[in-house]
């Protein structure tokens, strides 16, 4: 399986969503390309800073509106 | 029985402390998807308000099949999929070759391995603000996957059954919203 094939599994492998067949070939792939190897390593960094994103706090008066629709 | 069931069955009586309850516990994870789906504080107000009130009034067709926080979720990405499909509002139309506006005019992008560490630049406050304004250069079901995915941590199971559609789908999305958001750090980086 070439890069092309291989980087279109990338992102479901790294969330263990490959199946095993598709397991063994991204990991065979993966150590001897460089190139898979970098964009993996990306895909990784991506998801990590959108994980550290803060959950946000909510308006204080959003019940207090959402009551006033509601009656 | 479980709590969130049971403030159901109170609202749907009529109780107003049990739907009351259940947007407290709920709102600040509603708030964040909404906010983060549309890029900007009016819009998430707006948008976590009509995903409150379409769920109440559709407690009635919720089962208990799912857990709460699935189904009122699934009714948070329809409203905000459906309410900014219909405004057809182009959220952020600046390019990204260009200087990002206010703030983040000076901000360094993101880079991976070139001396930089993500870890060092996401210490930088606005840093949040900029993913974020990345997020919204993203088409709407690509941003939504991934705020599902890899912000809120649902599983591939979860998202396809809030969106209503397969789980293949939500990998093939999923993959392609990475990468799509992964070209544009490149592009924006310079990456060598």
């Amino acid at each position: 399986m070439g890069c092309s094939q291989v980087q279109l599994l990338l992102s479901a492998y790294r969330d263990k969503m490959t199946s095993r067949e598709e397991t063994q070939v991204v990991e065979s792939h993966l150590e001897s390309c460089v190139d898979c190897q970098d964009m993996l390593s990306q895909l990784n960094q991506i998801c990590l800073v959108l994980r550290t994103l803060d959950n946000l706090k909510a308006p204080r008066c959003l019940w207090q509106d959402i009551k006033r629709r509601l009656d | 029985m479980d709590e969130d069931i049971e403030l159901v069955r109170q609202a749907l009586q009529g109780v107003e402390e049990g739907f009351e309850r259940l947007v407290a516990k709920y709102q600040d994870r509603v708030y964040t998807l909404c906010y983060r789906y549309s890029g900007n504080e009016e819009d998430a107000y707006d948008l976590a308000q009509e995903a409150f009130i379409k769920a109440y009034r559709s407690l009635g067709t919720f089962k208990g099949s799912s857990r709460f926080g699935t189904w009122l979720y699934r009714v948070t990405t329809n409203v905000c999929l459906d309410e900014m499909r219909r405004r057809k509002r182009q959220i952020q139309t600046q390019s990204l070759d260009q200087p990002v506006a206010g703030i983040h005019s000076d901000m360094k992008p993101i880079v991976f391995d070139n001396g930089i560490s993500i870890d060092e630049l996401y210490e930088q406050k606005e840093q949040a603000e900029y993913i974020q304004f990345l997020l919204n250069q993203l088409k709407p079901e690509h941003r939504m996957v991934l705020l599902l995915k890899d912000i809120m941590e649902f599983s591939y199971d979860e998202i396809a059954q809030m969106l209503d559609v397969s789980s293949g789908t939500i990998k093939s999305r999923l993959s392609r919203a990475r990468e799509l958001l992964r070209r544009k750090l490149l592009d924006r980086e310079h990456f060598p």
